[in-house]
């Protein structure tokens, strides 16, 4: 209404849909029969890209076909990669081994395990030494947490432990190792792992004077790192519908892009160095924040808008979300089957898809103010595109999440820029960043306390069924939403008209 | 039901085409197009205005993207596929002293420091053996190293002995103590010829497993570290393979230090370990 949209391009939408199932149902599957429907699936398409008339409605169908076709040939490629090596020769024995690693994510405590995702490199077992490449999770007893959670990503390491199947296949681990002693160091992190690292200790060092749940959630906020984030504000945060603000995602670089890239502008880069220092920029905060899957593809996605701008074509979210989605799955098909993944590009595809015309509506329709509205709009177009796939697990639906993220929201990129001045901050002159650590204490207090009192509200967590069952119950409920909002939409509209 | 019918008709419209041909053909037939007409701007009115867009391809475009994906898939995926192929390391060294039944090597593996060499038949580690190649009919292929002149992979005619593989190699290094090596010895294919030089871990490994048994009758202990595949055989629970993977970890790793090192054999982890361990010793 308000702006005279240009018609949207939405050509990529079907083929990464079709991407999506195929590149699922690649990993589930032997190789074999996924290579058997591939080549059917492509053996249709063919004839439809050849011979349809040229600007027919089965073109873009028979595009789909080619590209789930060639997405479920690489997922089965890489399945049978993975089970190509010894390691899961070996796992399938149960053999114990000595492996040498690298580090490939951070150490994370669960139930008094500590699980830790490495690449195995080279293995032992049986006499042979074999070099390797073989990703594995490292599964370790925590009486030496310490050793375990010192590690950073890309160090390498020794380890004596038992090599098991791993618990999913379609995570895309080719095993388990399991491990009673600490690991042995074998060499360091790389530059800029060690760069990163040191930078975390930084903030660490920054917060150490703030009252203890503000210090604990502002490292959270910033880069993601929970490590010291008490349990009961974690449930808290997830009872709003908040804790998604301290799992690392594309919001973090949003903040960050929107605080530094005007002062760069105002430093006087133009164009292309501003793309380039954009693209820097992206992945050097994702080098920092470790990149789970939603950093991941918040940072392909800022790396092409910005390719995207610096050829000097127009920026189209939902086309840059699509194509990031597709060549992630291209290169790491065993994305398609991690929840961080898939709820990225729901949210995304909820913030790009709904939002836009519920906020319109919510300052057309109902004269709500401005920021009022972007927000509302936007937190529950992402919270209604993700809870479908989020309560297959989650057993319970954030009933007042949006009011909570019309609460919190706000204080999120204040929380984030100073958090991020605040480590930037201490690793110049450790005062400084004292000083912005205590500014950014109070954005991180107020979510605390947004989160905690939400949580009180009785009906804050409607418990749900999970798993398929859920899933379909909750879509049938936003049907019937649907409904009534229209019917509510209609008495509206009638009595006011605009 | 009657509703769901009516409802899905656009789709199904032959489903119950015999039952409903009498009762009301004549107004179904002539808007089928519209009817479809109807449904595509009923579903394109239901959807946000952001979703109402392009989502029409026309050829080029359908078959660039198609086609840069499939090759994008089957390089990417094919690269997967040969990165993960695995590779033995340093072939020639870290090959476990595999078995081989009547492979003549066997009789002359002596343990002498100053210099020996090695049968090494085909690997029975798992993973491809790719250094492994049997004769190739004619001749065999030795790998000659230590204090010689110039050390590396030779191929020489069957039948072969040591002393042929030093002049290959062009000959010992001057000084070089060629005492303990037999050099009358018949090369064996695949066979590494250590001269002058100390092998590092292996030799200890190597009394327990030729056939020079050292005796070792009377007691009831299974030393680790001397017994033959044959001697830990006796140990219950232990058969041929179990054995076999005792002798190959000690090949590759050296000697045990511990008893309780048995455990990282493969096989040896749990119970079967427990139940051993009071019967063997180093």
């Amino acid at each position: 209404m308000t702006r005279a949209a240009p018609v949207p391009d939405l050509r990529l939408l079907l083929p990464v849909l079709a991407g999506w199932m195929a590149t699922r149902l690649g990993l589930t599957h032997a190789p074999t029969t996924t290579f058997a429907l591939a080549a059917g699936a492509a053996v249709i398409s063919v004839p439809i890209l050849c011979l349809a008339k040229r600007s027919s409605g089965l073109i873009p169908v028979g595009a789909a076909l080619l590209v789930a076709a060639s997405l479920a040939s690489s997922a089965a490629l890489h399945v049978y990669a993975l089970r190509l090596g010894p390691v899961s020769e070996l796992a399938a024995k149960r053999a114990h081994v000595t492996v040498t690693a690298a580090v490939t994510g951070d150490p994370k405590p669960v139930k008094g395990i500590i699980l830790l995702p490495v690449r195995i490199e080279t293995v032992s077992s049986d006499g042979a030494d074999l070099r390797v490449r073989s990703q594995a999770t490292v599964l370790a007893h925590s009486d030496s947490a310490a050793a375990w959670m010192a590690l950073l990503p890309s160090m390498h390491i020794q380890l004596t432990g038992r090599l098991v199947p791993p618990k999913d296949p379609a995570d895309g681990d080719a095993a388990t190792l399991t491990v009673n002693q600490p690991p042995h160091v074998i060499g360091g992190p790389s530059v800029i792992q060690h760069l990163a690292g040191a930078l975390r200790t930084d903030l660490h060092q920054a917060v150490a004077g703030l009252p203890p749940e503000p210090a604990a959630v502002l490292p959270a906020l910033t880069l993601g790192d929970t490590s010291a984030v008490p349990a009961t504000t974690t449930a808290d945060l997830k009872t709003a519908g908040l804790s998604y603000l301290v799992v690392v995602s594309g919001e973090n670089l949003v903040f960050l892009s929107a605080a530094v890239l005007p002062l760069a502008r105002y430093a006087g880069l133009r164009s292309h160095a501003l793309s380039v220092f954009a693209a820097v920029l992206a992945l050097g905060f994702t080098a920092l924040a470790r990149p789970g899957p939603p950093m991941v593809r918040a940072t392909v996605t800022a790396l092409l808008a910005s390719v995207a701008l610096s050829t000097g074509r127009r920026f189209r979210g939902l086309t840059a979300t699509a194509g990031a989605a597709l060549i992630l799955m291209l290169i790491d098909p065993w994305l398609a089957h991690q929840y961080g993944f898939v709820l990225s590009v729901a949210a995304t595809a909820g913030l790009l898809i709904s939002a836009p015309g519920w906020r319109d509506r919510l300052i057309a329709v109902h004269r709500v103010p401005g920021w009022i509205a972007t927000t509302a709009a936007y937190t529950a177009a992402a919270e209604i595109y993700c809870e479908p796939l989020l309560v297959t697990f989650t057993g319970s639906v954030p009933l007042y999440s949006v009011v909570s993220n019309v609460l919190a929201v706000p204080a999120a990129p204040p929380a984030t820029v100073l958090g991020i001045a605040a480590m930037a901050g201490s690793a110049a002159w450790p005062p400084s960043g004292q000083a912005a650590a205590w500014f950014a204490q109070w954005p991180t207090r107020w979510i605390c306390l947004v989160a905690h009192g939400v949580a009180r509200v009785p009906g804050a967590k409607v418990p749900w069924p999970t798993g398929l069952v859920g899933m379909f119950a909750l879509l049938s409920a936003y049907a019937i939403g649907r409904r009534l909002t229209r019917s509510l939409h209609r008495i509206h509209d009638r009595r006011s008209p605009v | 039901m009657n509703q769901n019918d009516r409802h899905w008709s656009w789709a199904t419209p032959r489903v119950d085409g015999i039952a409903a041909a009498a009762s009301a053909p004549p107004p179904l037939l002539p808007p089928v197009l519209t009817r479809r007409d109807r449904l595509k701007s009923a579903i394109v009115d239901r959807l946000p205005p952001t979703l109402r867009g392009r989502w029409a391809m026309d050829r080029t475009t359908g078959i660039v993207l198609a086609v840069s994906v499939l090759l994008g898939a089957l390089l990417i995926g094919g690269w997967a596929v040969l990165r993960a192929k695995p590779h033995e390391m340093s072939v020639a060294r870290e090959r476990p002293l595999g078995a081989v039944p009547g492979a003549p090597e066997a009789e002359s593996v002596p343990s002498i420091p100053v210099a020996t060499s090695f049968g090494s038949g085909s690997g029975s580690g798992s993973g491809a053996a790719p250094g492994s190649g049997t004769a190739s009919g004619s001749g065999v292929i030795v790998d000659v190293e230590g204090k010689v002149a110039k050390p590396g992979v030779r191929t020489l005619p069957a039948g072969s002995r040591i002393l042929d593989a030093l002049n290959a190699a062009g000959g010992a290094l001057p000084g070089t103590d060629l005492t303990a090596l037999n050099q009358a010895q018949v090369l064996v294919d695949g066979e590494q010829v250590l001269v002058g030089v100390t092998p590092p871990p292996q030799p200890s490994a190597a009394p327990g497993h030729g056939k020079g048994k050292k005796s070792r009758g009377g007691t009831e202990l299974v030393h680790l570290n001397l017994a033959t595949a044959e001697d830990l055989e006796q140990l219950p629970g232990v058969g041929p393979a179990l054995a076999e993977r005792i002798v190959d970890y000690r090949t590759a790793h050296g000697p045990f230090h511990s008893v309780d090192e048995l455990r990282q054999v493969s096989g040896f982890g749990g119970q079967r370990f427990d139940n051993l361990a009071s019967m063997v010793a180093l």
